[in-house]
């Protein structure tokens, strides 16, 4: 009697052992990760309507897709234009901070599959990743320029940006405007594209 | 007999069992260094769940326009490799606490190298610049879907000696939950690297710095 209490008392305590462990894995399985619980808040919009975020607001006004670019005004020998084993996307935007000074330290574009791709270091960048510092009531434009596989220039293509402050993007506004709408077909250019890293206030 | 088995304590049971797993892992090797697989050749390509490396070739070189070093007559060991990326995100080379595009080939076993850094240990150097062979410039980004030439460099003490193979590292990530925050990140995963030993060409004297 004694040796089926002790038995069955053990395997009791495994059983909620067992039990307790299982609980555990499932709500770390369940539990958002870190990434997810502090994402950014995505604002929409589509080409040429200003989408208003809590710092900025951002305009686009253009996008061109090309197989080489044209940086204007570059005193490097060479490579000009730039060649890519993808497709160059140049965006004019227009940015205006809401009110105070502001930069727009995240552009990246994010495709139809859920790639993401940062705005390119191959060429000077003056309007995003860390350029112009915005003031509130003085709109600047220019141009941003992106590096993507040709798979990833498909409809769906959109474009994110975020004053990233400290370079975080989290739980913080960010814009998303649609470069390729749905349905809608991608032209490449051929001949070479003009980007002007000049910001224009 | 079995009455008095099963009348034994926790404790008794916990040691046992023990002793048992380390008997049975003793016959499969037990606690034995596992064998190094063979280094790869150079020209094979790796494949890792965030990018496929082939390394091409490495030289030691005087200067470069790209490079930057803390002293003039230092001189730059110099890894070329085809990087693909497979992640779904750029990568950068400012990783703090995840893997990072300095990670992809790593230096280990040679002497003079001046920003020497080690893993659990043993040397295994991140590069401090990384030259785009298409623009034979400096990047600090790689986009997915985009394979791209990069020129790995780490800068060595003038005069060091080198020797006439190289033994590289290809780092292997895997995509896991930080231990302490719970984020999804790209990871080290020490398991999967591999070796590539690669003829070190000496071109110092044909990429001297242009004195004006």
């Amino acid at each position: 009697m004694s040796f089926l209490r002790r038995t069955g008392s053990r395997l009791a305590s495994t059983v909620l052992f067992i039990a307790v462990l299982a609980a555990g894995y499932g709500i770390a399985t369940i539990t958002p990760d870190l990434a997810a619980e502090h994402r950014p808040f995505l604002i929409g919009g589509n080409l040429s309507e200003p989408i208003q975020t809590r710092l900025f607001e951002v305009k686009v006004t253009g996008v061109k897709f090309g197989s080489t670019v044209k940086v204007a005004g570059s005193l490097s020998a060479k490579p000009s234009p730039l060649a890519t084993g993808g497709v160059w996307v140049l965006i004019h935007v227009k940015f205006s901070a809401n009110s105070k000074p502001t930069r727009i330290n995240y552009a990246a574009l994010v495709s139809a599959d859920g790639r993401t791709f940062l705005a390119t270091d191959r060429v000077d960048q003056k309007i995003v990743i860390g350029g112009r510092e915005l003031q509130p009531g003085i709109p600047a434009e220019g141009d941003a320029l992106f590096e993507i596989p040709k798979s990833a220039a498909t409809a769906g293509l959109v474009a994110r940006f975020a004053a990233a402050e400290k370079y975080d993007v989290r739980k913080d506004a960010m814009a998303e405007v649609v470069l390729v709408p749905d349905g809608a077909a991608v032209f490449v250019d051929t001949s070479a594209l003009a980007y002007d890293p000049a910001v224009k206030a | 007999m079995t009455l008095r088995l099963a009348g034994q304590s926790t404790k008794t049971w916990g040691i046992a069992g023990a002793v048992l797993a380390l008997a049975v892992s003793g016959l499969f090797g037990g606690l034995q260094e596992a064998p190094k697989p063979p280094p790869a050749k150079v020209g094979t390509e790796i494949v890792s769940p965030a990018w496929k490396v082939t390394v091409l070739s490495a030289r030691v070189i005087a200067s470069h326009r790209a490079l930057f070093g803390l002293d003039k007559t230092n001189q730059w060991i110099a890894v070329t490799a085809r990087v693909e990326l497979t992640a779904n995100e750029t990568f950068k080379t400012n990783g703090i606490d995840h893997a990072d595009l300095s990670d992809v080939v790593r230096l280990t076993g040679l002497k003079g190298i001046v920003k020497e850094s080690k893993r659990y240990g043993l040397p295994s150097t991140r590069a401090d610049t990384i030259i785009l062979k298409r623009d034979d410039k400096m990047t600090q980004m790689l986009q997915p879907g985009l394979p791209e030439e990069l020129e790995f460099c780490w800068e060595q003490k003038a005069g060091s000696e080198f020797p006439a193979q190289l033994t590289i590292q290809v780092l292997g990530l895997e995509w896991r939950a930080d231990s302490s925050t719970n984020q999804l990140q790209w990871k080290l995963d020490d398991g999967k690297t591999v070796e590539v030993v690669v003829p070190l060409q000496d071109q110092r004297a044909t990429t001297k710095p242009v004195t004006p």
